[in-house]
């Protein structure tokens, strides 16, 4: 189509691509490539210099049993939520596509967690879950589901399935906005063939509807996968990765060797390891999806 | 007929459930904010409240730093907005409309660039702001909103650009109008909602930051509404009404976002083409 | 005000990957001013890149482009005063229609009264007068395409380009469309180049057309010869509806009486055609459906079965079936009596055949000029 071949384009592409070509270097890659680096030096908030220490920071870190224990919560954690959240994609995502009165300010609501900012997601969990005063315990108690106060950010047990059902609260809008977008672009004729061929509602689902989802999901699992494997925020705002290490994901862990031991060295060499997971899903990501075709994603 | 109705309620019913397991914490939320002190630690609290109060939101304004947390973060979130904005127009035009070297890696990279968790990002960047002196800064805290939203912000508007139909371009170019002015006269009037939807897009990342205000703002002073608000809970004596009251007000925008505005968000965020 | 054009060797290299190719492809051709010209040719036989090129939206690999005397070749696209139409239409959806037609002139800073006056003069011309307050949404189509035109010829332009203007219309609008836009031609005056795929556009419309093929103008001409005398099979199935009948036709018998054979009829070749055709065993024959014609079995050329009927209204478009399959057309006027399946008997005078090269394509002979026989 159009090609740069005058002198003049070239100064527009330069002058258009400019500004946020500086900021992306400024902001990402060179803080990436610094962090990166980082893990083969000594850097303490004590230790003003930074010496090379090569793989010391690694060797330290892969012999922790906590980071190996992190992984693992961070696995659970990941599978858990992404679980949830495209559980509770398909069931608004498929009863939403309907037409149903009042439909529009039900998707509307639907929504609305997504876009909340974190704090108040956690903030208000906090509450509603709080075995003193929240009015969850509260219904259970006079329900007689339980008889005693569930402690839901404070239980060993119940503190990973807590988060991941928070997570899944605010997360699972942006599968319902991805799987009724998809839903919505399945040309109506198909079911009108498959409905004129004498399939019922379930043949037409598993015949027409699954099939056009299938890569809206996998999308789905992939990108939040990658964001929850990564979740900082609203696990420090709940749990901090307490009670004692039940919900210390690998970003908690990083962040507590960074700002609690104030060992920046080790902690880069933990943003390593975040880094290669993160490189080999996103291969996979541009492996499989055109992301020209996917660009309607969020975080 | 009658199985018809009865899948109608059915699903009616599944919607209801689901409605609500939606819905209540948002509704808990603001009826403790707007719950009178004296019943605030007198569980058990009745489902619906008649009882109410604005005593926790004027304790909010009047004797804690919100204020200074709001203003904070309205400052940040207008500095990333305006970067993005023009920042994104530009580069999104360029990918829409020329061809040149490094094109693909550019927009691939920006792309992954959005995959980039902000805890990876906000490590290196404490420690380059605090050698730069750029630590409990605006301009700082800016820059690091815009690493998270600008990377999707030039893929809307590459999006929107892409669809503006180049001849519209052409046909001002041939009425004599040069490259600069067709772009301000004929190409940013047809972007406008990608335009209106980057600039939401990067008010809500930035607005709803936790973590890079959390470890890049350590003087309260220049702390942002999330990062304020998680100092109410260090408190020894936890005090809900205010803190849902709060919560309250930090969700206005994304209320009036939904309510408002979901033409836009539904293209910008779902809607492919 | 009109100006001609010269394309000196216009050549258009596009490289996709380590390939390139020749868009346009040695491009050499006279405009004169006030002509109504059109490039009409398949989709990607270059002829909207060369309309791109005359209005510089599209760089000129090599050649030159004059406007007059002027070479306008490295001269940007806005400063080369021309008007142009768009395919798609691309009216500027959030200006009135007012400010649609006059952005030319408020970007040349024409005084604001002045642009009052040439937009409504515009308008009037291509009346849409009372439209001129609205939006283009609140426009059909039809009218969309005036304002379009409007916009593009209200600071008159030295050249006039439109590109495939009408495709975006439905049939009927296209039609109406066709006969506004030639009596705007007989109007203003101005020089216009023409962008279609459709003959029967470039046909009705032009006072000339090139027919473009692979990056090349193989055939430059009125419209009325380039119908009558092809220069090219691919020209002379390209050109007329429905197609020319073409088909396979053996060159037989001794070298000073030769006769065409074909499902097992014979002509005789006269004497001046055979020169042309010394050397060549087989040729492609061609016929326009208009040429044959239904006459007496003892006036016959040949006889067929009547495969497929369709009427147009007057006449009726007839496939015809021969006795080895050879399928042909006919467009004439077929009396209801003949049925499909009946053997009907068909004669094609001598001077309508075209005889085309079998392997080059190009044309031999314009017509068997036998004098002996029969002249309708």
């Amino acid at each position: 189509m159009s090609t740069s071949d005058s002198p003049r384009e070239g100064g527009w592409v330069a002058a258009a691509i400019g500004p946020a070509l500086i900021l992306l270097l400024l902001t990402a890659y060179i803080p990436i490539i610094y962090a990166l680096t980082l893990a083969f030096y000594n850097k303490t908030a004590f230790n003003p210099d930074m010496d090379f220490v090569g793989f010391k920071n690694f060797v330290w870190l892969l012999k922790r049993d906590d980071l190996w224990m992190a992984l693992g919560k961070s696995v659970v954690f990941t599978i858990g939520s992404v679980g949830f959240q495209l559980a509770f994609g398909l069931f608004f995502g498929l009863l939403l596509n309907e037409a149903i009165r009042g439909r529009a300010i039900m998707r509307s609501l639907v929504i609305l967690p997504y876009l909340l900012p974190t704090i108040v997601i956690g903030l208000v969990f906090r509450w509603i879950l709080n075995p003193e005063f929240g009015v969850v315990n509260q219904i259970l108690l006079s329900m007689g589901v339980v008889e005693r106060p569930i402690n839901f950010f404070g239980g060993l047990d119940v503190a990973m399935t807590s988060i991941i059902v928070t997570t899944g609260w605010q997360y699972g809008s942006f599968a319902v906005l991805l799987i009724l977008a998809r839903l919505q672009s399945i040309n109506p004729r198909l079911y009108e063939a498959a409905r004129s061929c004498g399939a019922g509602t379930w043949r037409c689902f598993v015949d027409v509807t699954l099939p056009n989802l299938r890569t809206t999901l996998l999308l789905i699992a992939l990108l939040r996968g990658i964001w929850m494997f990564n979740k900082f925020d609203l696990i420090w705002i709940i749990t901090k990765g307490g009670p004692l290490q039940a919900t210390e994901t690998l970003p908690i862990y990083v962040y507590k060797i960074a700002f609690q031991d104030f060992n920046f060295g080790r902690a880069a060499a933990g943003c390593f390891v975040m880094f290669v997971i993160l490189l080999a899903v996103s291969i996979i990501y541009f492996k499989y999806f055109n992301p020209t075709k996917e660009i309607e994603v969020n975080r | 007929m009658t199985a018809h109705f009865v899948v109608r309620w059915m699903r009616f019913m599944w919607l209801s459930v689901g409605m609500i397991f939606v819905v209540f914490p948002l509704y808990w939320m603001a009826t403790t904010a707007l719950t009178p002190r004296a019943e605030l630690f007198k569980p058990p609290y009745p489902l619906l409240r008649t009882s109410y109060s604005l005593e926790n939101l004027i304790e909010l304004l009047s004797a804690t730093q919100f204020l200074t947390f709001l203003k904070n973060s309205l400052i940040v979130a207008a500095g990333s907005v305006c970067i993005n904005v023009v920042a994104a127009t530009l580069a999104g035009y360029a990918l829409s409309r020329f061809a040149f070297r490094g094109k693909n890696l550019f927009a691939a990279a920006t792309l992954w660039t959005y995959m980039f968790p902000p805890i990876l990002l906000a490590i290196p960047l404490y420690l380059m702001f605090s050698t730069l002196g750029m630590r409990n800064s605006y301009s700082g805290l800016i820059l690091a909103h815009v690493s998270i939203s600008l990377p999707l912000n030039i893929w809307i508007m590459w999006q929107y650009f892409q669809v503006v139909p180049r001849s519209l371009e052409e046909a001002a170019w041939t009425s004599g109008a040069s490259r600069f002015r067709a772009l301000c006269e004929v190409l940013l009037p047809s972007a406008m909602p990608g335009i209106i939807s980057a600039a939401i897009f990067a008010f809500a990342l930035s607005w709803n930051d936790f973590a890079f205000a959390f470890i890049l703002q350590t003087d309260i002073g220049m702390f942002t509404l999330p990062v304020g608000l998680a100092t109410f809970v260090e408190q020894s004596a936890i005090h809900w009404g205010l803190i849902m009251a709060s919560s309250l007000i930090v969700s206005i925008p994304t209320f009036a976002l939904v309510f408002l505005m979901q033409r836009y968000l539904m293209r910008g965020f779902a809607i492919g083409k | 005000m009109s100006v001609g054009l010269t394309l000196e060797h216009v050549t258009k290299t596009f490289s996709q990957g380590a390939k390139s190719i020749n868009a346009v492809d040695d491009l050499s051709l006279e405009i004169s001013p006030g002509e109504f010209f059109t490039f009409v040719g398949a989709s990607g036989c270059g002829k909207t890149t060369t309309l791109r090129m005359i209005a510089g939206l599209e760089s000129v690999s090599s050649g030159r482009i004059l406007f007059d005397k002027e070479d306008v070749t490295r001269i940007p696209t806005q400063g080369r005063d021309i008007g142009m139409v768009f395919q798609d239409i691309a009216l500027f959806p959030y200006m009135s229609i007012r400010e649609n037609i006059g952005y030319s002139l408020k970007v040349a800073r024409v005084p604001k009264k002045e642009i009052d006056e040439r937009v409504e003069r515009t308008a009037e011309l291509l009346s849409i007068s009372d439209k001129l307050a609205m939006k283009p949404v609140q426009l059909s189509g039809g009218q969309q395409q005036r304002v379009a035109i409007g916009r593009a010829i209200v600071r008159e332009p030295k050249v006039l380009l439109l590109d495939e203007p009408l495709s975006a219309l439905d049939a009927r609008l296209r039609t109406e469309m066709r006969s506004e836009i030639l009596r705007l031609h007989r109007r203003i005056n101005s020089t216009i180049i023409y962008v279609t795929h459709d003959q029967v556009e470039a046909m009705t419309m032009s006072s000339r057309i090139a027919v473009m093929e692979g990056g090349k103008a193989v055939q430059v001409d009125q419209p009325r010869s380039v119908f009558r005398y092809p220069a090219r099979e691919s020209v002379a199935t390209f050109i007329g509806t429905p197609a020319m009948n073409v088909w396979d036709a053996s060159l037989e018998g001794p070298a000073d009486a030769p006769r065409l054979t074909w499902s097992g009829l014979s002509i005789p070749i006269p004497r001046e055609d055979a020169q042309a055709l010394a050397g060549l065993t087989m040729v492609r024959l061609g016929a326009r459906p208009q040429a044959l014609k239904l006459v007496p079995a003892d006036e016959a050329l040949l006889e067929a079965t009547l495969s497929l009927k369709e009427p147009l209204g007057l006449e009726d478009e007839c496939h015809l079936q021969l006795s080895d399959g050879l399928e042909l057309r006919l467009v004439g006027r077929v009396p209801d009596s003949v049925a499909e399946g009946s053997l009907v008997h068909v004669d094609i005078d001598p001077s309508d055949f075209c005889v085309f090269h079998p392997e080059t394509g190009d044309v031999l002979r314009h017509g068997l000029n036998d004098k002996n026989t029969k002249t309708s």
